[in-house]
């Protein structure tokens, strides 16, 4: 009686211990991906969803500039920033959404005559992180 | 008896040196003009003064008036009119005898041979001329004196005087009872004289006038005795006559053992009143009725360096209550009283000074009851306060200075007006040498090796003398670098892409400035001349509180691509 009890024991601690691998190994699964910035350009429009001139000076004179982002894939339902920065002082910050598999976004601002000068766009993610900025200036 | 008592207990040694000098002065005026005309009219000015006093007190305005008027009168006939008396008494008395010692002589005279060789001279018609020097010096009035040393007699005198002997026109000189020179020439008198005396009696006048010697004349015309004796010459009229005259009026007496000497007794009795009165004039003014009395007076303030003033207005004056007797205190003017606050100590800013009894000056006799204020403030200042700035030298590059207490000093100047006046910050130079400065706070003294000032220019005071600097370590970081683009670009270009090199420069700074630098930006450049695409080199912004890396400083190249307006440019960036 005394050495029957032994196999038993075997087997519930065996089964105990793979349990608890088992949890520990869900714990450590790798977490989705976030987007990746594919494509992103500074334009003065957009035809069919598609960047139409895009540069790195702008005339205050169009009136409209726009901030292209292109992301692929995008694991999850998500949301991105694009922060519109002039002279290193922060203007706009505007709140894209994107949706999985790809997902193309963009945002704009209206230009104004104070505008002129060195701006970027910082695109980044809810936490802060950034994917990447784009450089350009608005002159006459 | 108390009150006698405590009197004493107030007599300073100051007060008994007064009376005594007093005493002193009183007494040498009497002795020396005791038996001149001079002093009787000194003693009617004396009187008059006193009688002044009294008519003052009483009130008595026009009597008072007329006396002063006296008074100045007199003192103008004493100083014109007896001038010669005056003259000659001063002339002929040399210091000891001005100032000490009774002019008296108790000489063992032969007066007995002296008055029969004289009016046996007389009774001859000889000639003679006999001198008895008194204390007076007589070396200096005397000339062509012959030595003689003979004991005084009869036979010698009249030998002496015959007309024979070469020396016979000569004066003698007899002291106590010795010949002592003959044939002695006498400085004449100037004074005008009567018509019947001859040389003889001119020499005797000229002797007498200047000296206190007694001098006695043989007229050899009319063969009378004629004893001379400051400005008066008398004419003897019989031999007992010069016998008590030479006792009375010069002094010589024989001694005569356990009888008063009245020359003493003479001179006890000045002494003593000449004591009496200088105590009593001590008395009346010192001593009188005691009242206190208050004095508006100005205030000097003494010795302030040069290259210093007073700012504010310190105040002009105090009031001085004084205490003294009724006639002291009275008499007493404010121009009289002088307040001198030494402030060769003063310092830059605000000083105060106690008003002490060294300060005031005071007319003799009168004593400092308070003074109110008692203590006066000033504020010191420089002509020039210069505020110049502190340069930081040999700080290690790799820190910086995050905070200091006093980025600029301020200097206390003093120096010529011309030199001041073109004086300007930028003259000055105020460097601390930071070698050996840490990371944290130092605490650094700035003292005058650390400023270099124009000629002509002196330092008084540094405020203020540290300052406090918190240096901290420099970080590095990489910034990116952007274009910053001006101007109209031409409607039918577009500037799709440019390449900068470098694009991200390396930078030293402020940890926290850095934290927060995310971009560099370049000069403007213009795009009113790009008609292609091409190169352009520009200079970074540069900011006081950064460090570029040096290999950056000489720009970035930024390379353009400029496309014509209507192509595909969707995906260029």
């Amino acid at each position: 009686m005394k050495y029957r009890a032994y196999p038993i024991f075997s087997v519930l601690f065996v089964c105990f211990a793979c349990f608890a691998l088992r949890a520990d190994a869900q714990d450590k699964k790798p977490a989705p991906k976030g987007p990746t910035l594919k494509h992103a350009v500074i334009c003065e429009g957009l035809r069919d969803g598609i960047p139409k001139n895009s540069a790195i000076v702008f005339s205050i004179d169009i009136g409209k500039i726009f901030c292209y982002t292109d992301f692929e894939p995008v694991p999850e339902k998500t949301v991105i920033y694009h922060e519109w920065i002039h002279i290193n002082m922060p203007d706009t910050r505007i709140k894209l959404a994107l949706n999985p598999p790809r997902w193309s976004t963009f945002s704009n601002i209206q230009l104004r005559e104070s505008d002129k000068g060195p701006w970027r766009v910082e695109i980044s993610d809810a936490e802060g992180n950034i994917f990447g900025i784009q450089r350009f200036s608005i002159t006459d | 008896m108390n009150g006698v008592f405590d009197f004493l207990t107030t007599i300073r040694w100051q007060d008994i040196l007064d009376i005594a000098l007093n005493t002193y002065i009183l007494l040498r005026i009497y002795v020396l003009f005791r038996e001149t005309r001079i002093f009787r009219l000194l003693l009617g000015i004396a009187f008059l003064w006193f009688f002044q006093e009294i008519t003052v007190s009483l009130g008595f305005i026009v009597t008072s008036l007329v006396i002063r008027g006296i008074m100045a009168v007199s003192a103008f006939i004493v100083i014109v009119v007896f001038s010669d008396d005056i003259r000659s008494v001063f002339r002929a008395k040399n210091l000891k005898a001005v100032l000490w010692g009774f002019p008296r002589k108790t000489v063992h005279a032969p007066v007995e041979i002296i008055a029969d060789s004289v009016y046996e001279m007389a009774q001859k018609y000889c000639g003679s001329l006999i001198v008895f020097p008194g204390k007076d010096d007589l070396r200096d009035i005397l000339k062509n004196g012959i030595r003689w040393e003979g004991l005084v007699s009869k036979e010698m005198i009249l030998s002496i005087f015959w007309y024979g002997n070469p020396v016979h026109d000569g004066a003698i000189i007899i002291q106590d009872n010795c010949v002592t020179e003959v044939g002695v020439i006498l400085p004449l008198s100037a004074r005008r004289l009567p018509a019947s005396y001859g040389t003889r009696h001119r020499a005797a006048a000229g002797l007498t006038e200047r000296t206190d010697a007694l001098v006695l004349i043989v007229s050899e015309e009319r063969g009378k005795v004629l004893l001379a004796k400051g400005s008066e010459m008398d004419v003897m009229s019989g031999r007992e006559e010069l016998k008590q005259k030479l006792r009375e009026r010069w002094g010589v007496y024989e001694t005569q053992k356990g009888l008063l000497n009245r020359e003493n007794f003479q001179s006890c009795m000045a002494t003593l009143f000449s004591f009496l009165l200088a105590a009593g004039i001590w008395f009346l003014f010192a001593r009188g009725e005691m009242i206190t009395k208050t004095f508006s007076v100005p205030l000097a303030y003494v010795d302030l360096d040069s290259g210093l003033k007073m700012t504010n207005s310190p105040i002009a004056g105090a009031k001085v209550h004084v205490r003294g007797s009724d006639l002291l205190v009275k008499s007493v003017k404010s121009e009289q009283i002088r307040i001198k606050v030494d402030i060769s100590n003063a310092i830059i800013g605000y000083n105060t000074f106690r008003i002490t009894k060294e300060n005031i000056s005071l007319p003799p006799g009168i004593l400092l009851e308070k003074v109110e204020p008692e203590y006066v403030r000033i504020e010191i200042d420089t002509p020039t306060k210069l505020s110049i700035p502190i340069q930081f030298e040999n700080l290690d590059p790799t820190m910086e200075i995050v905070e200091s207490s006093a980025p600029a000093v301020r200097l206390y100047l003093t120096g010529s007006d011309k030199v001041l006046e073109s004086l300007r910050p930028e003259h000055i130079r105020l460097s601390i040498n930071m070698e050996k400065a840490t990371a944290g706070s130092n605490i650094l003294s700035i003292e005058n090796k650390n400023i270099v000032l124009p000629q002509g220019i002196v330092l008084k005071k540094i405020e203020p003398a540290y300052t406090e600097v918190t240096l901290g370590k420099l970080a590095f970081r990489e910034v990116p670098v952007q274009a910053d683009w001006v101007g109209k670009l031409d409607r039918d270009l577009i500037l799709t892409r440019i390449t900068l090199h470098p694009d991200k420069i390396r930078v030293m700074g402020n940890p926290r400035i850095l934290e927060n630098l995310s971009t560099l930006y370049t000069e403007k450049i213009s795009l009113d001349k790009i008609k292609q695409s091409g190169e352009v080199a520009a200079k970074l912004i540069s900011d006081t509180h950064l460090k570029i890396d040096p290999e950056s400083e000489s720009g970035i190249r930024i390379r353009y691509v400029v496309e014509e307006r209507g192509r595909d440019t969707a995906g260029s960036g």
